[in-house]
């Protein structure tokens, strides 16, 4: 049965039960009341009658008085009390409903009318008539006796009659009484019924599941929820609850094992953060440590209890602003270097950072390696690289000494030639002078003049002088475009004319070019970048050599340099054998070469490609089998403001990059 | 009202001078009702004695709540029942106020004042015949005054328990008997004591 039902039934059986006991109740009540109502009436006739008695009493002792002292003028006064009397008792009798109680009180009328005549006789009794004054007397008495006695037996069956009532009062009050104690015990009965019921079909259920509910877990976490005494809608809840308990113990059992696949994972994560070989903090979106690992204790020289709390900048200062909040952004990159505060012995450090959600707040995991093994070595290997870098200089130079030695040979040849006709000319025109000036050896002079053909030497002085000039010219461009070649780079860099460079190489490689190759040459560029001059023009010396190994017996290469926006682009364009795609891919590395053992180092364009990033740039390369192979170099133009600006930055990068190598 | 009437006719009626208060406790018929009460007398004498506010006073002291009325001051009769020359007793009739009117009773009292019988001149009260069965008259008949007097209760009016008990048939008849007997044997013995002892 649904509650809905119960309640229905309980309103209605309540609504019924209750109409039937005030019915009864009403009913009863009524009986009562009527019953009441006589009795009511009795009572009053019963006090009316003893009014009657007192009337009758002083009545009769009015009589009596007369009668005795024979006092006449209470004769009037005995008629008005008859009259009272028997008004009185005519009010009475109109209430009677017995006829036998009603004669009575006919007989007591009629009493009081016979004593009113012999009243009435006294009036006119003379004092000698005393025998019939006491037949008179004795006849009133008569009268009198039976007035009193009827009076009695009306007082007794009025009283009776009254104390009958008053019985059927009780009676009718106690059925009263009773029915209302049967009827509200019946009520209380009902009700105790329906409240039973209700609680045996929904406290009690609902008790029960609560009580359920309440106990400890067992540990199979079985609890039976569902009810079968009950109402339809508990039935229902019961079974649901049912339902719901089983799909939380399942859940339940989820969550354990999720649980315990956590704490599992906790301490997996746990060995890996100590069994990390880097730091790894843990920091909140204010920059405070909220965890780190072992490694970071060994970083930071400090107890974890001593990190925690503090805020990450202490120790790394590039993770705060300037204003010395936590720089969020600075944490979020990645492989950036960086140093520890100051008072670190080994402040080199390298720190990443990703930004996670702990408990729906960002948090930053960050890690700091130790990275000043690295920077020694970096150092080291820069060093290295640098003497890598010059040794393949001093191998181009080598590789160019004998061209140099040819183009140097070829200017000392014809100075030499020169110069030993110069000194041929130089005996004639000595003598010819020491003629001249002794006296009188002018036709002496004139003749030798003639004769030794002076005036062809000393027009042929100049030209030889002028190409002796030349020659030395040429030797000591030569010469000092090596030495500049051999030099080392200043530390700074410096501005420098891109097409300058390339007629500085082209100078170098001349002679290595002139017999196999022609040269054509658009250098356009007319443009500076910053940079080493030497490092640049042992790219384009190594540019022009590799362009000329290309050519096997004859060919041109191209050298051009035009100006495109902000950037110095280099071009070397040859049409030799080319490159295979194969190869293409792996020209930059260190150590490749495709040239016999001993002609080539394979460290050439590796250094080209380092030395072209340390500028900036960057190289591109296109080739063809058979028809030759271009390569493009890309520099950044000089910015004069900016130069001025970035120079030191430059140093800076430069160094930095140099230290990769 | 009617209560009230009656009460005003009642005062102007005991206000009444005592002209003829002789005939208050007289015998209607005194030859034959003593000769009722004393078969054997041979004749009777009256003795007639103002009752005046002294002897009311005294019966007040005696009797605190059974005063005498005002009608019932002035001359009485007392009867002497003789045989010949000898007194066989004496016979008073009194008045008593009653639910039923005046009560009047006609007492037989011997020479040392002690009830020998009584019987009713006027008794309208219907429990009159069971106060003249012998049982009722047995609670009043050979008792002086004192020993009438502890009949009475604490209330001075009524009879006691046991003269209740022993009158339960009219019992409020026995108050009145009771109350009428006591006053009738202290005036007698008050008033006609000195002169009754020459009989």
């Amino acid at each position: 049965m649904k509650i809905s039902h119960y309640n229905q039934l309980l309103a209605i059986s309540t609504l019924l039960s209750g109409m039937l006991i005030f019915a009864s109740l009403w009913h009863q009540y009524q009986k009562v009341e009527q019953v009441s109502r006589v009795h009511h009436e009795s009572r009053l006739l019963v006090q009316t009658l003893d009014h009657v008695f007192t009337m009758s009493q002083l009545w009769l002792t009015t009589q009596d008085l007369l009668f005795s002292g024979r006092q006449t003028y209470l004769a009037k006064g005995i008629h008005q009390q008859s009259a009272q009397l028997k008004q009185t008792l005519n009010n009475i009798e109109g209430k009677l409903i017995n006829k036998a109680e009603k004669q009575l009180v006919h007989g007591l009328i009629t009493g009081i009318e016979q004593n009113d005549d012999i009243v009435d006789l006294f009036s006119k009794i003379s004092m000698q008539e005393t025998k019939h004054w006491q037949n008179t007397v004795a006849v009133s008495d008569k009268i009198t006796i039976r007035f009193v006695r009827n009076l009695e037996q009306l007082s007794k069956q009025v009283v009776n009659e009254s104390e009958k009532q008053a019985r059927e009062l009780t009676t009718a009050t106690a059925n009263f009484t009773k029915l209302a104690w049967v009827v509200v015990s019946l009520y209380l009965l009902f009700i105790v019924f329906m409240v039973s019921s209700f609680s045996k079909y929904i406290v009690k259920p609902i008790e029960k599941i609560t009580a359920l509910a309440q106990e400890p877990e067992n540990e199979t976490g079985a609890v039976e929820f569902r009810q079968v005494k009950a109402t339809t809608e508990i039935v229902a809840l019961s079974s649901a609850i049912q339902q719901f308990t089983q799909h939380i113990t399942i859940e339940k059992k989820k969550a354990e094992q999720e649980r315990l696949n956590v704490i599992k994972a906790n301490e997996k994560a746990k060995t890996i953060m100590d069994t990390i070989p880097c730091s790894v903090i843990l920091v909140n979106n204010h920059g405070v440590i909220v965890d780190c690992n072992v490694e970071t204790e060994k970083m930071l020289l400090a107890d974890r209890a001593n990190i925690i709390d503090k805020e990450v900048a202490e120790y790394v200062p590039a993770l705060a602003t300037l204003d010395g909040d936590f720089d969020c952004q600075s944490a979020l990159k990645s492989m950036e270097e960086s140093l520890l505060a100051p008072g670190f012995d080994n402040p080199h450090i390298e720190f990443s950072g990703r930004a996670i959600e702990i408990k729906k707040t960002t948090h930053y995991l960050i890690t700091l390696n130790d990275i000043n093994e690295r920077k020694h070595s970096q150092k080291a290997l820069s060093s290295l690289n640098e003497q890598l870098i010059h040794a393949e200089k001093l191998a181009s130079i080598g590789q160019l000494s004998a061209g140099i030695a040819h183009e140097i040979n070829n200017p000392v040849g014809y100075i030499r030639s020169n110069l030993d006709v110069l000194d041929d000319y130089f005996k004639p025109l000595v003598n010819y002078i020491e003629l001249s000036k002794q006296p009188g050896g002018q036709s002496a002079a004139s003749a030798y003049y003639q004769e030794e053909d002076l005036a062809f030497i000393l027009e042929d002085i100049k030209p030889l002088i002028s190409s002796t000039l030349e020659g030395a010219a040429r030797v000591s461009k030569i010469i000092k475009d090596l030495g500049s070649y051999a030099h080392i780079d200043e530390k700074l860099p410096e501005a420098i004319c891109v097409d300058e460079l390339i007629e500085k190489s082209l100078t170098l490689v001349a002679n290595e070019l002139k017999y196999k190759v022609e040269i054509t040459k658009r250098l356009e560029a007319n443009a500076n970048v910053a940079g080493f001059p030497q490092k640049l023009l042992q790219v384009f010396i190594n540019m022009l050599v590799n362009a000329s190994h290309a050519i096997e017996s004859k060919g041109s290469i191209c050298i051009s340099s035009q100006l495109e926006e902000q950037e110095v682009q280099i071009r070397f364009e040859d049409d030799g054998s080319g490159i295979t795609q194969e190869n293409l891919k792996n020209i930059f590395d260190p150590f490749f070469t495709t040239k016999p053992v001993g002609k080539g180092t394979g460290l050439g364009l590796h250094i080209v490609r380092s030395i072209i990033e340390e500028h900036n740039g960057h190289i591109d390369v296109s080739s063809k089998i058979g028809h030759g192979s271009i390569f493009t170099i890309y520099l950044p133009v000089q910015n004069t403001k900016q130069a001025e600006n970035e120079l030191p930055q430059i140093n800076h990068e430069i160094d930095i990059n140099l230290n990769h190598l | 009202m009617n209560i009230l009437s009656f009460l005003l006719i009642l005062i102007l009626g005991l206000l009444a001078n005592d002209v003829n208060a002789v005939a208050y406790c007289s015998l209607r018929d005194p030859v034959a009702q003593i000769a009722q009460l004393y078969p054997q007398k041979t004749n009777q004498l009256s003795i007639v004695k103002t009752v005046d506010d002294n002897i009311r006073a005294q019966v007040q002291v005696s009797l605190p709540r059974n005063d005498l009325h005002f009608s019932e001051l002035g001359k009485h009769t007392l009867y002497v029942a003789m045989q010949g020359k000898n007194s066989l007793g004496y016979v008073h009739v009194r008045s008593e106020q009653s639910k039923w009117g005046l009560v009047e009773i006609v007492w037989a009292i011997d020479k040392d004042f002690r009830i020998t019988n009584f019987a009713f001149q006027r008794c309208r009260s219907p429990k009159k015949k069971a106060a003249e069965e012998q049982q009722f008259r047995d609670v009043f008949i050979g008792k002086n005054y004192q020993e009438l007097r502890e009949l009475l209760s604490t209330d001075g009016v009524t009879a006691n328990k046991a003269v209740q008990e022993q009158a339960k048939s009219a019992p409020e008849l026995a108050n009145v008997v009771l109350r009428c007997a006591l006053k009738t044997l202290l005036l007698t013995e008050i008033l006609w004591g000195e002169e009754l002892k020459k009989y």
